[in-house]
């Protein structure tokens, strides 16, 4: 992509992001109060979901309704190797819950890619609601409507715990920048910018020598994957799972931050995450219109703000740039 | 040498056929041209070519290779290359962004995962190199859809070469394009060596006689004469059914 | 070992359960065909449409003007949904992701109207009773639904094939533009066929209400059955949502009879067969 900015520019823009985050991320939490640092790491977990779900949507044009299958199948096969098999190594859950996440992309990619447009729409909410059924009737297995209880924070095998919200805040935070940092290089390597040619044309794509669907079932299963590392961070921060993770309502919500963000910005998800969940949990506390007031968001963002928080100063950006000759 | 065969093609739609039986070769860097009227078969054996369909009978071989089963991504592997008829670029794109993707598609790191596509150095320069020859490179930046229809029909071409064919494809590759565009345009192809085959569909009887080799001209789905401008402007069963509409 | 009349019971049941699907499925499938769209807020036209028919039914005590109330509340709210915003949009993505959005505004809308608690319609008192099979008795309500649902389909499928308007639908589905081309005003039959759905909706919402108690869980369990549905049946046609609806409510039922503990799963099951081996529906 040809960019705008010279060298230096560039550098001393993404320095300067860098100490923000630095600040906002590393050095705020301490003096936040635990409930604050709580509301920090959810919004971190959340943000690697819309990314995963952006890679889909953003990016390759795929909308998938039924994203928290993946983040449930992450959650739940730690919280069930924790409850049935007592396994406590972090390490150990966190792979199981990839892999099974990683298997459910690789099973559900093929039924689903098999289909386009609104028809993958509506093969990806039924297959995601499956999974939901599954979990919620399977009582003795998972529990059920309540959900599987007492699930400790993780240890790492290492000398020091994890137990106080901070240190776990810090383990999220370091999950959030390698998720990060691996989403950031997928969407700028061959493989990404493929995908947004897939979006944009998949027939001239075809047409040139690209094995779409191939493309778009590894997407499929990447985006899988990294939903499944945020239900395993989301599972070890409530201690707690339930059949809400893989409820339509979750998979809806994700679609949602990522568009308020911005779907064709990377940092959008990231955003629009933040801005969802600071309405679920604290505009909560002072209303119980949330639900009202994200459904009027959605309508309004969809209607008026196609672009997303991101994109709305994006463009402002580039207006100002021909403006300034 | 043959680059493309056709061995007793037809193709059905719901009943009707749109190909009867049609055989045709291409020799290696032969230029030929298909023609006929609305109907006759043109597009469907263009796409059976491309691999966009396949045939209800018969065989297509691509350098002497079976691919009548072969879907169509994996014949440009083989060589192939096509445009279209009806532009089908990628507008919101810039136009380098077009002609990476164009580039990229044959490379072996296309599906690389995680290294940026701007550190593949050869890529940048190929594709560059290849709008600085065809004359766009001062407009790489600039979205695709930002260009001319004529510049557009160019980019067809660019991005179709971009794989480095043997055999290409063109699909009225002149449509809607001025006098002094479409000849321009010739001069493109022209201008390629005769390592590279070109099949070309169209309806503008100038641009064939200009440059094919050899025409093939199907009428109602099945092949009526072939053979070089002479023999096809002096064929009266052709005259009737094609050129005499033309006049 | 369940009687034969148990078994007739349970049957029943199931057709009386896949025709309220069909009122949905069938809406469903004309607006994917014509407009090419998910109504994701179908679901919650079907829970709303039965809070108002319960809402004018308990105060009025009139079971047919009950009907009408949800039929025509949720005709007005679809007929704005795509005259004033679906309209409006772009692209099919985009009006889906509006539908989504309307989900949430309209379920706590209905919370805030109607509270948390399930609500329960009592059949009109003509309809009341039961029949006898055998030992047993089946709700005569039930019957009429199964009869309701049975009319709607044969004047679904007449109004479709036999029609001028079907004519004009079913053209609009196949190739927009030649309807346009052919002077056919494109955007007004949007507006019907989406209007039609939500009055359908609205109508199995009432109708539904004293079969499956109004609460406020059921706007995504209703669509969700009425996706799966479409994904068995074939998602392009009337007759596909009929044999879908059918299949999923007896198997919904039927199952539910037999295996409690595995009723939803076998539904999910169905689907997920029909997805390996026949990935275009039971209906071609």
């Amino acid at each position: 992509m040809v960019s705008k900015l010279s060298g230096t520019q560039r550098l001393a823009y993404t320095l300067l992001l860098v100490a923000l985050g630095a600040g906002v991320f590393v050095i705020l939490p301490h003096f936040l109060s635990s409930y604050y640092v709580l509301v920090f790491a959810e919004i971190l977990i959340f943000s690697i979901f819309a990314l995963s779900v952006n890679l889909l949507m953003g990016y390759t044009g795929l909308v998938s309704l039924g994203q928290a299958a993946f983040f449930g199948a992450g959650g739940y096969t730690v919280a069930l190797l924790v409850t049935h098999a007592g396994i406590e190594n972090f390490w150990l859950c966190l792979l199981a819950a990839l892999a099974v996440s990683a298997l459910l992309g690789l099973i559900f990619g093929l039924l689903a890619l098999r289909t386009t447009g609104m028809y993958f729409i509506m093969l990806t909410l039924a297959l995601a609601q499956m999974v939901w059924a599954i979990v919620w009737r399977w009582r003795s297995f998972t529990g059920g409507d309540d959900g599987l209880p007492g699930i400790p924070r993780p240890d790492l095998g290492l000398p020091w715990s994890l137990a106080d919200n901070v240190s776990f805040y810090y383990l999220v935070l370091a999950f959030f920048v390698i998720a990060v940092f691996l989403l950031y290089r997928i969407i700028r390597s061959p493989f990404g910018r493929t995908l947004v040619g897939i979006r944009e044309n998949e027939s001239r794509l075809q047409a040139l020598g690209y094995n779409t669907w191939r493309y778009k079932y590894v997407c499929f299963v990447i985006a899988a994957v990294f939903g499944g590392l945020a239900g395993t961070l989301k599972v070890y921060q409530d201690g707690f799972i339930s059949p809400a993770y893989c409820s339509m309502s979750l998979s809806a919500l994700v679609v949602l931050a990522a568009m308020i963000g911005g779907t064709r910005y990377f940092a959008g998800p990231i955003i629009g995450a933040a801005v969802v969940w600071v309405i679920r949990s604290i505009v909560s506390s002072y209303t119980e219109y949330w639900t009202l007031i994200l459904g009027v968001l959605m309508v309004v963002v969809v209607m008026f703000a196609r672009q997303g928080i991101v994109g709305y100063f994006a463009q402002l950006r580039e207006k100002r740039g021909i403006v300034k000759g | 040498m043959e680059s493309l065969r056709a061995e007793g093609v037809s193709k059905r739609f719901d009943g009707l056929y749109a190909l009867q039986d049609v055989s045709l070769t291409v020799a290696t860097g032969e230029r030929r041209a298909i023609i006929g009227p609305n109907g006759a078969g043109k597009t469907t054996l263009f796409n059976l070519f491309a691999g966009e369909t396949k045939p209800s009978a018969g065989r297509v071989y691509l350098f002497g290779r079976d691919v009548t089963a072969l879907p169509a991504h994996q014949r440009v592997h083989l060589g192939l290359a096509r445009t279209f008829q009806v532009l089908n670029l990628i507008p919101s794109l810039s136009v380098l962004d077009n002609v990476l993707l164009a580039v990229q598609a044959v490379k072996p790191f296309r599906n690389g995962l995680l290294r940026s596509q701007s550190s593949y150095a050869g890529l940048f320069e190929e594709a560059e190199g290849l709008l600085s020859q065809w004359g766009l490179w001062k407009r790489r930046g600039d979205p695709l859809g930002d260009l001319s229809y004529g510049q557009q029909r160019r980019m067809e071409l660019i991005m179709a070469l971009a794989s480095k064919p043997r055999i290409l494809l063109l699909d009225e590759p002149t449509s809607g394009l001025s006098e002094g565009a479409a000849a321009s345009f010739l001069d493109m192809v022209r201008g390629l060596g005769r390592d590279t085959t070109a099949v070309i569909v169209e309806h503008d009887m100038d641009v064939v006689f200009e440059l094919a080799d050899r025409i093939t001209v199907l009428h109602q789905g099945k092949v009526i004469a072939e053979g070089t401008e002479t023999e096809i402007r002096g064929n009266t069963r052709v005259r009737e059914v094609y050129l005499g509409e033309e006049e | 070992m369940p009687q034969a009349e148990q078994l007739a019971l349970v049957f029943l049941d199931g057709v009386a359960f896949s025709m309220l699907l069909f009122l949905l499925a069938a809406g469903l499938v004309l607006m994917l065909g014509v407009m090419n769209i998910v109504n994701l807020a179908h679901g919650s036209f079907y829970m709303l449409g039965g809070f108002v028919g319960i809402a004018v039914g308990v105060r009025t005590g009139d079971f047919a003007l009950a009907v009408l109330a949800g039929m025509g509340a949720i005709g007005v709210l679809a007929f704005a949904m795509e005259r004033f915003f679906l309209r409006r949009l772009p692209g099919n993505t985009e009006q889906v992701l509006f539908t989504l959005g309307c989900v949430y505004i309209i379920w706590d809308l209905s919370r805030i109207a109607w509270g948390s608690n399930p609500q329960l319609l009592s059949p009109p008192a003509f309809l009341a009773g039961s029949v006898p099979i055998g030992d047993y008795r089946f709700p005569v309500y039930q019957l009429a639904v199964i009869v309701l649902g049975a009319l709607v389909a044969l004047g679904l499928w007449f109004f479709v094939q036999k029609t001028r308007f079907g004519a004009i639908v079913r053209a609009g589905a196949d190739d927009r533009e030649m309807a346009a081309g052919l002077g056919i005003d494109i955007k007004l039959v949007f507006t019907a066929v989406f209007t039609l759905a939500g009055v359908l909706a609205g109508l199995a919402g009432v109708i539904g209400a004293p079969i499956l108690t109004a609460n406020l869980t059921l706007d995504w369990q209703i669509l969700t059955l009425a996706l799966v549905v479409m994904v068995v049946g074939g998602m392009r046609t009337i007759q596909g949502a009929l044999v879908g609806s059918l299949v999923i409510g007896l198997v919904g039922t039927v199952g539910t009879f037999f295996l409690p503990q595995l009723s939803m799963f076998l539904v999910f099951a169905i689907m997920a067969l029909v997805l390996a081996f026949r990935p275009r529906g039971l209906v071609r």
